[in-house]
C-alpha cells in the first residue's frame, strides 16, 4: 500500500518519567485526542545518560513513552500544551508526520 | 469574567500551569491504606538542598529544624562541639575554591564553633523560617468545605452530584444557587464555563497575570490547602475522577465571583549569608550533619567490621521478617532464645498481588505503591471449612450493616439530634463501659485480622501459572540470599498492628503491603515455596530446598509483639512439637521486647507485661498504642552476621543481602531501587513531620475529625492534614523521633554500588541529592566510606567515646526531650 492511500496526520511522542506521564496523558485527553499508547519502562541513552527499564520491584521510577496521533489541525494546540507542561520537567517530545489507514480512529 | 470560551490552546496552557503548580507536593494516599511518602517527592531529583530552598518555602513550610532547636541540642550535649566543628569543616570551601573562611579550618573546635554561632546572620532563630500562609480566608473555607463534601461523600451532610457532573461541575451547579453567595457572584458562577479546564483558563485570563507568572500564582493558591491538593493529586493518579485543574477552577471561579483577586506574591526575602559565607540552607545542613553524627557513630560502631564466619550449626528454625525497624527488636530477642536464624526482606515477600481476603468487601493492592499489582489472589475456605467461613462473613457483614444503620440518620438533615435523644441512653453506658474497662473487653475484629479466622487458603494456582510461581519463588530466595535453605522450618513473618479507634491504624500496618497487614502475603509466598512443582523447578535453577523443609506463614503484631502462626497446614502433625517450641520462645522474646518498649511508651510500665500493652492497643482512648517507626534512622543491607547480637534500638531497617551470592548485582539493584526507596519515603515522612508538624504533620489526634477514608481535619473544617500526627513523633516533652536523614549501610563491593548508581536514576537521585547518606565498609576493618557525588570518600566517625556513653545513659525522658 502506498502512502497516497493513507491519511497524513501528526504523531507526537513524549518520553517522561513515569510519575510525570500521568500529566502528559491528561493533557493529551484534554486536547481532544481520541487516544494514546503508553509504553512503560522504556530504556535508552540520552541527555541524562543511560536509563534502565523497570526495576524488579519498582514500576514507578522508570521512563514511559506516550504516543498519540492527531489530525494536523489539532496538533499545534497539543504540541504547545505539552511544551508548556515539559518546560519544568526532564521529558522530551518528538513530533513527526505519520500516515494512518483508519483516519476515523484518530479524529 | 468573560463568557467567551477560551481556545483549546489557552485551555491546555492553563492546564499545564496547573500541573506545574501542583508538582511541588507528593500525592497523599489517604488513611484507608496509609502510605508513608516524602511530602516534597517532586523535588527528589533536584535534591534535598533544593527542596529546602524551593519546595518547602513554596508550601509555607520549614524543611529543616530551626536553629533555636539545634542550639538547644548543642547546649544539652546532644550535639557535641567536636561533631559541630567537623560538620562546619566539611561545609567550608574546598581548597580549589579557597576563600577567606578556609583559614578557619585550622582553628580549634571550640573557636570554630564559637565563630559559627556568633556569625549567624541577623536573628539566628529566624533562619530559614518559612512564610506561613495567611490564616484561612473565605475562599479557603468555602473550598475546603466543598472538598470535604465532594471527595469524601460519606462524610457530607447531604449528597452532591459529583458522580454526574464532576468536582467542578457539581460545585458550579450548587454554588450558582447558594444563597450565601451574593446574587452578582452567583450570576458570575452561572456564566462561568461548564468545563473545569475552560473555567480555569477563563479565570486565569481575567486575573490579567502575565503568562509567565501564572504557574507561580497557582502554586501559591494550592499552597493554601496543601492537604487537599495532595489528596487530589492521588485521586488523579488512581480513580482519575478529580484533578488539580478542578480544584483550581473552583478556587479561581470563587475568587472571581466574590471579587477576591489572587493576592500578590510576597516580596522575596534577601538571602543572608553567615560569617562563613553559608546561606541559610547550607547552615541548616551543617547543623543537620552535626546532629546526625551521633546516630551514625552509634549505629556504625555496632555493625561488625566483618561478617562472622558461618561456623554455626544449621538453625532449628529460620524466620524471615519484614525490613520494618520494629522487626529488629523481635528478631534480636528471638535469636537470643535459641538456635534461630532470622532474615529481613520486604514484607510483601515479593508477592506483587491484589489480595482479596475472604471477608473483605473488596480486593486491595497488597504490595508497595512503587509496584502495580500484577495478579489477584483470592482467599477461599479450605474444603470442609465453608461453614466457619460463612459464619465469619455473615458476622462481619452484619456488623457493617449495623454500623451503617446507626449512621444512617447522620445523612438526614436534623435527624442526628433526634437520633441522639432516642439512642443516647444506650450509648452512654456503652461508652462508659469502654472507658472504664479500657481495652479489657473482647478484641475487635478486622476483616484482615488473622486471629480466630477460619481455615482458608489463598488460591495461588488460579492467579499464577506454575512458571510464574517458579519465577516468583526464585526472586524471593535469591533476593533474600537464601539459595541454600538450611533450616527444617522456615517461617515468613508479616506484621500488622491491632489498635482500636485509631484513624492511623493502617499507618502502623505494613507499608510494603500497601498499608495492609502482612499475613496474606506471607501465606501466599509460603504456599508457593511449599509447592512440589515449584521446588522441582527451583532445583533445575540451582536452588535445592530439602524435602523436610517446610515454609510457614506467621504475623507479628507490633502492639503486643505476639507472633501468630496463620497457616500451619503444611506442617506434618508429627512435627508440631517444633512449632510449639518456637512459639514458646517467641512468647518469651515478646515479653523481653515488651519490657524494652514499655520503657519508651508514655504512661506504660515496664513491668506491666505483654497483656497490659496488648490491652493498650484495644483502649479506645489510647493515643500512643505503639511508637510505630519513630526514631528510624538507618537501613542496613548486608548479611545478618554483621548485626546479629547487636542492639540497634529498633532504629534500623534490616535487609538481608549476601554479596558473595550476588555476583551480577541483580539482587542489590532490586534492593536499592525498591526497599531503599520505601525506607527513604518512611524516613522522610517522619523527618518532615518532625521539623514542621504544622504543615507536614497532622497535629494532635485528640482534635481530629475523620473525613471518610481521605484523612483527618483538625477541628470541624479546614485543610486535610497530611503526614503523621504528633502522637507518632513526640510527647508533651518534645520530639521522640529524631529528625535524621536515612543512613544507608550497604555491604557490597564499591564498584557494584557504583554500577547501580549509574544505571538507576532513583538511586542516583537519593544519593547525589543528599536525601540519604550511603556508606559502605572501608578497606580497613572498622572504617567506612561514604558515596559522594564525586565518588567515595572516607567517612570518619567523629563522636568521642565519652559523648557516646552520655547518650547511652540518657533516660527515656531525655530521649523524649531530644
Amino acid at each position: 500500500m502506498s502512502r497516497e492511500a493513507l491519511t497524513r496526520m501528526t504523531k507526537i511522542e513524549v518520553v517522561a518519567r513515569t510519575a510525570d506521564s500521568d500529566a502528559v496523558r491528561r493533557q493529551i485527553v484534554a486536547s481532544g485526542a481520541s487516544g494514546y499508547t503508553s509504553l512503560p519502562a522504556v530504556t535508552g541513552l540520552g541527555h541524562h545518560g543511560a536509563h534502565e527499564g523497570r526495576a524488579l520491584f519498582n514500576d514507578r521510577d522508570a521512563l514511559t513513552l506516550t504516543i498519540t496521533v492527531v489530525p494536523d489541525d489539532r496538533a499545534d494546540d497539543l504540541i504547545e500544551g505539552l511544551r508548556s507542561l515539559l518546560e519544568r520537567s526532564t521529558g522530551v517530545m518528538f513530533v513527526s508526520d505519520t500516515y494512518v489507514s483508519r483516519p476515523h480512529y484518530f479524529s | 469574567m468573560t463568557t467567551l470560551l477560551p481556545t483549546t490552546a489557552r485551555i491546555l496552557r492553563a492546564r499545564a500551569d496547573a500541573e506545574i503548580a501542583a508538582n511541588v507536593i507528593a500525592p497523599y494516599y489517604g488513611l484507608d491504606a496509609a502510605i508513608a511518602v516524602n511530602p516534597v517527592l517532586p523535588s527528589l531529583r533536584a535534591g534535598m538542598p533544593a527542596a529546602l530552598r524551593s519546595a518547602a518555602p513554596a508550601l509555607g513550610a520549614r524543611g529543616s529544624a530551626d536553629e533555636r532547636w539545634f542550639r538547644a541540642q548543642l547546649e544539652r550535649g546532644r550535639i557535641s562541639t567536636a561533631e559541630l566543628a567537623a560538620a562546619i569543616r566539611a561545609a567550608l570551601p574546598s581548597p580549589s575554591g579557597a576563600g577567606a573562611p578556609l583559614a578557619l579550618a585550622d582553628e580549634s573546635d571550640g573557636a570554630l564553633v564559637d565563630g559559627f554561632l556568633a556569625g549567624a546572620p541577623g536573628d539566628a532563630a529566624a533562619t530559614a523560617a518559612p512564610h506561613r500562609a495567611a490564616a484561612p480566608d473565605e475562599i479557603d473555607e468555602r473550598l475546603t468545605r466543598w472538598c470535604r463534601a465532594a471527595l469524601a461523600p460519606e462524610a457530607a451532610a447531604w449528597p452532591v452530584p459529583v458522580a454526574e457532573l464532576g468536582f467542578y461541575g457539581a460545585w458550579r451547579a450548587v454554588a450558582s444557587v447558594d444563597a450565601s453567595i451574593p446574587r452578582s457572584g452567583r450570576r458570575r458562577i452561572e456564566d462561568a464555563p461548564t468545563a473545569a479546564g475552560a473555567a480555569l483558563a477563563a479565570a486565569l485570563e481575567a486575573t490579567g497575570l502575565p503568562a509567565d507568572e501564572r504557574a507561580a500564582a497557582l502554586r501559591r493558591e494550592l499552597a493554601r490547602t496543601p492537604g487537599w491538593t495532595a489528596y487530589v493529586r492521588w485521586r488523579a493518579e488512581t480513580s482519575g475522577d478529580v484533578e488539580v485543574v478542578d480544584l483550581l477552577a473552583v478556587r479561581l471561579t470563587l475568587r472571581d465571583a466574590l471579587g477576591a483577586p489572587i493576592p500578590e506574591a510576597p516580596a522575596e526575602a534577601r538571602v543572608e549569608r553567615d560569617a562563613l559565607g553559608l546561606d541559610p540552607v547550607e547552615r541548616a545542613f551543617v547543623w543537620q550533619a552535626a546532629f546526625e553524627a551521633r546516630v551514625h557513630e552509634r549505629l556504625l560502631s555496632r555493625v561488625r567490621a566483618a561478617p562472622a564466619t558461618p561456623a554455626d550449626p544449621a538453625p532449628g528454625a529460620h524466620l524471615v521478617f519484614c525490613i520494618d525497624v520494629r522487626s529488629e527488636g523481635i528478631r534480636r530477642h528471638l535469636e537470643a532464645q535459641g538456635d534461630y536464624a532470622t532474615s529481613g526482606f520486604a514484607g510483601f515477600f515479593g508477592i506483587a498481588a491484589e489480595v482479596e481476603p475472604l471477608a473483605a468487601s473488596a480486593a486491595s493492592a497488597a504490595c508497595p505503591v512503587l509496584l502495580t499489582p500484577r495478579y489477584r489472589v483470592s482467599e477461599r475456605p479450605v474444603p470442609g471449612a465453608w461453614r466457619g467461613a460463612k459464619s465469619l462473613v455473615d458476622r462481619l457483614a452484619g456488623g457493617r450493616a449495623w454500623r451503617s444503620a446507626l449512621k444512617a440518620p447522620d445523612s438526614v438533615a436534623g435527624a442526628p439530634l433526634g437520633w441522639a435523644e432516642v439512642t443516647g441512653w444506650l450509648w452512654g453506658p456503652v461508652a462508659a463501659g469502654r472507658s472504664i474497662l479500657a481495652g479489657a473487653a473482647t478484641r475487635g475484629r478486622r476483616a484482615d485480622d488473622p486471629a480466630g479466622a477460619p481455615a482458608t487458603l489463598f488460591d495461588v494456582d488460579s492467579a499464577l501459572s506454575v512458571d510464574d510461581q517458579l519465577a516468583t519463588a526464585e526472586v524471593i530466595l535469591r533476593t533474600m540470599g537464601m539459595t541454600e535453605p538450611d533450616a527444617p522450618l522456615i517461617v515468613l513473618v508479616g506484621h500488622g498492628s491491632t489498635t482500636t479507634n485509631n484513624a492511623y491504624r493502617t499507618a502502623l500496618d505494613c507499608g510494603a503491603c500497601g498499608g495492609h497487614r502482612g499475613a496474606p502475603n506471607a501465606r501466599i509466598a509460603a504456599a508457593i515455596l511449599n509447592s512440589a512443582s515449584v521446588r522441582a523447578g527451583l532445583a533445575t535453577r540451582g536452588i535445592d530446598i530439602p524435602a523436610e523443609t517446610v515454609f510457614l506463614a506467621a504475623e507479628h503484631d507490633t502492639v503486643s509483639d505476639a507472633i501468630t502462626i496463620v497457616d500451619s497446614s503444611s506442617l506434618p502433625a508429627e512435627r508440631r512439637g517444633e512449632l510449639d517450641a518456637l512459639l514458646a520462645d517467641a512468647a518469651r522474646a515478646a515479653d523481653g521486647l515488651q519490657a524494652e518498649r514499655a520503657a519508651e511508651l508514655p504512661g506504660a510500665r515496664a513491668a506491666a507485661g505483654r497483656s497490659r500493652l496488648e490491652r493498650r492497643g484495644r483502649d479506645w482512648a489510647q493515643v500512643y498504642p505503639e511508637w510505630g517507626l519513630a526514631r528510624n534512622a538507618a537501613i542496613i543491607i548486608g548479611p545478618r552476621s554483621r548485626t546479629a547480637g547487636v542492639d540497634l534500638e529498633r532504629r534500623a531497617f534490616l535487609h538481608s543481602y549476601d554479596p558473595e551470592a550476588d555476583v551480577d548485582g541483580q539482587a542489590l539493584e532490586t534492593i536499592l531501587t525498591a526497599p531503599l526507596v520505601v525506607a527513604h519515603w518512611i524516613n522522610a515522612q517522619y523527618y518532615f513531620s518532625a521539623v514542621d508538624p504544622e504543615v507536614f504533620g497532622a497535629g494532635s489526634k485528640t482534635v481530629h475529625n475523620l473525613v471518610g477514608g481521605a484523612g483527618v481535619l483538625t477541628g470541624p473544617d479546614g485543610d486535610l492534614r497530611i503526614g503523621l500526627p504528633w502522637q507518632s513523633i513526640g510527647t508533651r516533652a518534645g520530639l521522640h523521633h529524631e529528625p535524621v536523614r536515612l543512613l544507608a549501610v550497604v555491604d557490597a563491593p564499591l564498584e557494584r554500588i557504583d554500577d547501580i548508581i549509574r544505571r538507576a536514576d532513583i538511586v542516583a537521585d537519593l544519593v547525589h541529592g543528599d536525601w540519604v547518606v550511603l556508606v559502605a565498609p572501608g578497606a580497613e576493618p572498622g572504617t567506612w566510606v561514604r558515596r559522594m557525588r564525586e565518588g567515595w570518600a572516607p567517612y570518619p566517625l567523629t563522636t568521642s567515646t565519652s559523648a557516646a556513653k552520655a547518650v547511652t545513659a540518657a533516660t527515656p525522658d531525655q530521649k523524649e526531650a531530644a
